[in-house]
């Protein structure tokens, strides 16, 4: 009698199954449609890194300033030296100009490699042999807009002061 | 509880009855399948009714970068690309900067995509936009803001939409919404590509000092951010038939859609 009952449950499970595997075939055909697909994708990298160098004699009683772009993106730079009020300074050179903040801006980009005209500084009132203390700063900003002009002074690249 | 020996006979009789349906229904569908096999080997078959065969293309500034055409003959798809490496992944941007530039801020790059039907059915077509930042190494970097890659679409009146819930900062979501016949290209759906001059002022600051001959030299150095790393634009594109598109279309892309049967556009709900 358990014997009938479990042919019986094995029978209704076969028929569930049958059931089950045709109606997935009939779900299957109903789903597929035709579809395609593509990709691509690209891109470039972003290089700011502007890096620059001081170079700098003193030759009688003025500073003959140059700076040299070492990094690997066009730069701007400016210049501003600092003394006390009894030597005052005074700025000379082709390709420098007076600007904002009473900085002195090369003229041109700087591009990778390339170095400055000399921008002269005087200082005045001096002693003969007398010690002095002047600082020099320079400052770079990468060449930020599409038109080759431009340059975010507020965000600067590289800074350097020296005392001498 | 005991059965009589009648009940037992019809106990039997129900298991032998379900039995032979199940056999029964089994041997349905393989016969189905059977009569599949046969009538693809068929000549007759193949000449009197066409399969569809779909296919998409992904155009850049006019040319085509990557193609998918599924090929019934072998079942399969014919993969094509401009990537010598890999022909199911297009290049883009390859000629977005002129030979011996850098990519620069704040510069506007020409950047038209469009999509063609290179099928042999009529489809519907949509498009996926990712946009984000890389290191040297190709790893994914979280911390820069694909805000700074602007993409400009060119949607509205030209049957491109934007489907805003499926929109991110880092992916857009567009939809074809006309059916893109055979042979034919969508309007461009971009136009260009600025890399924002915001980028620039993403810094960080570090400051060192030195000493030459009695000198003291104070330096600060300021790394940009964004320095060295490598935007990326990834474009997918997915067709898929117009027959029965309703389904078709929440099928393969998950979305719900009213068509218009005039026109065979479709909306996004």
């Amino acid at each position: 009698m358990k014997a009938t009952i479990k042919q019986s449950k094995g029978a209704f499970i076969a028929g569930a199954v049958a059931l089950a595997l045709v109606c997935a075939t009939s779900v299957g055909t109903a789903m597929s449609y035709f579809t395609a697909n593509v990709q691509a994708q690209g891109g470039h990298t972003l290089k700011l890194g502007s890096t620059t160098e001081i170079f700098e004699k003193v030759v009688s009683g003025k500073k003959e300033v140059q700076i040299q772009n070492t990094g690997d993106v066009p730069c701007f730079v400016r210049v501003k030296a600092y003394s006390d009020s009894s030597h005052p300074l005074t700025y000379s050179g082709q390709g420098w100009s007076k600007g904002e903040g009473d900085w002195y801006y090369a003229d041109a980009i700087l591009q990778p490699g390339e170095m400055t005209p000399v921008l002269s500084i005087e200082i005045s009132g001096l002693e003969k042999n007398e010690d002095f203390n002047v600082v020099v700063v320079h400052e770079s900003t990468i060449v930020s807009l599409p038109d080759g002009s431009g340059g975010d002074w507020s965000v600067i690249a590289s800074s350097s002061k020296k005392e001498a | 509880m005991k059965r009589t020996a009648k009940e037992q006979v019809s106990a039997y009789k129900s298991v032998i009855i379900l039995a032979v349906i199940a056999v029964a229904l089994l041997l349905i569908a393989g016969i189905g399948s059977a009569r599949a096999a046969l009538t693809y080997f068929s000549e007759t078959y193949a000449a009197q009714v066409e399969l569809p065969d779909i296919g998409v293309t992904l155009v850049e500034n006019g040319e085509g970068v990557a193609t998918s055409n599924f090929n019934n003959d072998g079942n399969n798809y014919l993969d094509v690309s401009n990537n010598p490496d890999d022909n199911t992944l297009g290049i883009l941007t390859s000629k977005m900067i002129p030979e011996g530039e850098q990519l620069m801020l704040g510069r506007k790059y020409t950047e038209q995509l469009a999509v063609q039907n290179s099928g042999n059915i009529d489809e519907y077509v949509r498009v996926r936009l990712t946009k984000y930042w890389i290191d040297p190494e190709g790893k994914k970097i979280t911390t820069l803001s694909p805000k700074q890659i602007d993409v400009e679409f060119a949607t509205g009146s030209n049957g491109w939409v934007i489907n805003d819930s499926q929109t991110s900062t880092e992916r857009t979501v567009l939809y074809y919404t006309p059916i893109l016949p055979v042979g034919q290209t969508t309007p461009q759906f971009t136009e260009s590509i600025t890399i924002d001059g915001m980028v620039a002022s993403k810094v960080t600051e570090e400051t060192s000092t030195r000493v030459e001959d009695g000198v003291t030299y104070t330096t600060i150095n300021t790394t940009y951010d964004y320095n060295g790393a490598q935007f990326v634009l990834r474009c997918e594109v997915d067709a898929v038939q117009t027959h029965n598109a309703k389904d078709a279309i929440k099928s393969a892309w998950g979305v719900d859609v009213d068509m218009n049967a005039s026109t065979g556009a479709y909306s996004l709900r």
